[in-house]
């Protein structure tokens, strides 16, 4: 539980701009029409997410002095942060395709 | 037996250039260890090698004599404060805490203004008084040892009287080290004192001994209160 409370917490930096790439994934299969299109919306967010972490590793690497103490490594943060980020999308594509039905 | 960490070995070359060779220091529960050295004699690189977030060429800690595994960070052993901000800004402090695992009421018995800034993010604080919470968030967290690097720059005296009121409560079930610039404040609280030089740590057990290995200049200080004599 205080792992997922932490890992939440980190995720929070940058849940807005990877929500609206999710959403805005969901858009274009919405628009295409065909449920093939989750690929490539797939590897969007894949490539998307590499450059948010990059972002995050980069320009706010200071805050991960404040996540070291909760016991976390960079990797084990970034990985819960992504699997929840995923997870949010698969959720999120999964209604997609329910609505293309 | 009191509980102690020892380290020693830690081997640290960067771009070439040895910042930590020989360095040797024990820390027991229930006492404060300050750390003294010039700029860029490697006093952080020691406590972020220490802590587990930065990597040497060599290392070897031990509590108890035991040796600590590889990858000792996850088992919070240690807290550390470092140098810049330790909150990030999309906490509150009561959040903050809360992930620490510190209970706002306990830390209010130390420093009762807490409850004031609790709601507040830490870019709110004013420099000083962040650096007192950042330190109380540190002292107050589960890990038996705590490093502190450079707790009383930048912070007004009152609030450096009351870090050194609370590290003198907190030690006595932990072991702290700490290091500053401001030594006055360092020799006030410390039990034991090691310089760093050349790589190297030295215990110091007099003002000579500052002297000796060129942190300060004897024609400029005045009695020291130096709890470590």
């Amino acid at each position: 539980m205080a792992t997922m409370r932490a890992a939440f917490a980190f995720y929070r930096n940058f849940i807005w701009i990877a929500n609206a790439i999710s959403i805005f994934g969901c858009f274009t299969i919405l628009l295409n029409g065909k449920p093939t299109f989750i690929i490539p919306v797939f590897w969007m967010k894949i490539c998307t997410n590499i450059l948010l972490g990059i972002y995050v590793n980069v320009f706010q690497d200071e805050q991960f002095y404040f996540y070291y103490n909760l016991g976390f490594t960079r990797k084990r943060l970034f990985a819960l942060a992504f699997a929840i980020d995923l997870s949010v999308w698969i959720c999120m594509t999964l209604l997609t395709l329910i609505l293309l039905q | 037996m009191t509980e102690a960490l020892e380290f020693d070995s830690i081997e640290l070359d960067l771009d070439g250039r040895k910042i930590l060779s020989s360095v040797y220091m024990k820390c027991e529960i229930g006492k404060v260890v300050g750390v003294l050295g010039r700029n860029g004699s490697g006093k952080s690189c020691m406590m972020k090698i220490l802590f587990g977030s930065m990597d040497a060429q060599h290392k070897h800690v031990r509590i108890n004599g035991e040796s600590l595994p590889e990858n000792y960070l996850r088992s919070r052993l240690f807290s550390y404060l470092p140098q810049e901000n330790l909150i990030p800004s999309q906490f509150s402090i009561g959040e903050a805490f809360k992930l620490f695992n510190v209970k706002v009421d306990h830390v209010g018995e130390f420093w009762p203004e807490i409850s004031s800034s609790i709601a507040l993010k830490p870019d709110r604080l004013s420099g000083g008084t962040r650096r007192l919470v950042e330190t109380i968030l540190v002292l107050c967290s589960q890990a038996p040892y705590c490093l502190l690097d450079e707790p009383f720059t930048g912070v007004m005296p009152l609030y450096i009287e009351k870090m050194q009121e609370i590290i003198k409560k907190v030690k006595h079930h932990k072991g702290i080290i700490l290091t500053d610039h401001l030594h006055r404040h360092v020799t006030a609280v410390a039990d034991s004192l090691y310089v760093l030089s050349n790589g190297c740590t030295y215990p110091a057990r007099k003002i000579d001994d500052l002297v000796k290995f060129g942190y300060l200049h004897a024609m400029n200080e005045g009695p020291l209160p130096w709890k470590a004599l």
